[in-house]
């Protein structure tokens, strides 16, 4: 079983995904809070952190690999695994989707459970309902390379501004992808329009981090900038008569 | 101490208690009671910095710390080309 931990920690995990950290023989997992680790070695004395297969100048698909095949080897020998991630399990997380497919092509049944995601303490924190306008979400630098077209009509979310241009992580600031991100964006929206900066609260006893800027000021930001950035949608579109008779409700 | 006590013992405890929770924004000191927490630490806690209580946590369990890090590059690209094998990799200048 594959299971998410949520952002927050501890408080959002499921009571189904506690289940089964309890009661697997195995525990494997790769988390971004030291605190978490601690905590899942609390739960589960057979916890271990599947970070060590990560070495500096790795090929990340080969880092990805040896997580999957170390997981795959505890399914292999009979026992039950939990592998756990942050957050949501199947939301940007890649060795979560691959060890699921894999285990299931050889015979092993095996699941993915929800988890609470970044995007799900957004809805919460900033008061947005995706049903509103519509919702797109992007990976910030995929939609550069691939000049995907974002609607300005639709609330927007980019993720991994933190790292715009950038495949590898490291604490150099990303004032040039920020830039070109900036200049990006200001071809569908006006400079006054506010986005916001935004990173979930970790701990119960922390505030979500939310910082408004207008897209004019986005290229001249400087450090590096927290993680996604929400952009509100511009006022929608009249409705299409034609569409509107077609559907029967004119 | 309650179990364990320490400063990530204590994060650990809030998350559970909503108790103790309670007692903390009521008042902290009474909350810090038991913790074997240091003035420093109790200042952390009481600013709510997610950076700072962050930093305190890998300070207290260096051990950990490279875990921390692998988790950190691993999710920040999670790009289409290793979520899809049959994406062309992009230029190396990328």
């Amino acid at each position: 079983v594959v299971v998410g931990t949520g952002i927050q920690l501890i408080g959002q995990v499921t009571p189904a995904a506690q289940f089964e950290l309890e009661g697997a023989d195995e525990v494997l997992f790769l988390t971004s809070d030291v605190a978490e680790a601690v905590w899942l070695r609390q739960v589960n004395p057979n916890a271990r952190s599947l970070g060590r297969h990560y070495e500096r100048g790795k090929h990340r698909r080969e880092i990805y690999d040896a997580m999957v095949e170390e997981i795959l080897a505890s399914v292999r020998r009979g026992k039950r695994v939990c592998a756990v991630f942050y957050g949501h399990p199947g939301v940007y997380v890649t060795p979560s989707h691959e060890v699921v497919r894999r285990a299931r092509a050889e015979g092993f049944a095996a699941r993915m459970l929800p988890g609470v995601s970044a995007e799900d303490c957004l809805f919460a924190d900033l008061g947005v309902n995706p049903g509103t306008s519509g919702w797109q979400s992007y990976e910030a630098t995929s939609l550069l390379l691939r000049r995907q077209r974002p609607d300005p009509t639709a609330a927007l979310l980019l993720w991994q501004v933190d790292a715009v241009g950038k495949v590898t992580y490291d604490d150099e600031p990303v004032s040039e992808g920020l830039r070109v991100l900036a200049d990006y964006l200001l071809e569908l929206y006006p400079p006054e329009h506010r986005a916001v900066f935004y990173t979930a609260a970790l701990h119960p006893i922390a505030e979500p981090l939310i910082e408004p800027i207008a897209l004019g000021e986005l290229a001249a930001r400087e450090g590096r900038p927290p993680g996604t950035l929400y952009v509100p949608p511009l006022p929608a579109r009249r409705v299409d008569e034609k569409m509107a008779q077609k559907l029967g409700l004119r | 101490m309650a179990d364990g006590g320490g400063f990530t013992g204590f994060l650990i405890a809030i998350a559970h208690s909503r108790d103790l929770l309670e007692r903390f924004h009521a008042n902290p000191e009474r909350a810090f009671q038991g913790w074997n927490l240091d003035p420093r630490q109790q200042e952390i806690l009481k600013r709510g910095n997610m950076e700072e209580i962050q930093a305190e946590v890998r300070r207290e369990h260096p051990d950990a710390i490279a875990a921390w890090w692998v988790m950190i590059e691993t999710w920040v690209m999670t790009p289409d080309w290793v979520m899809n094998p049959d994406e062309p990799e992009p230029p190396e200048s990328y």
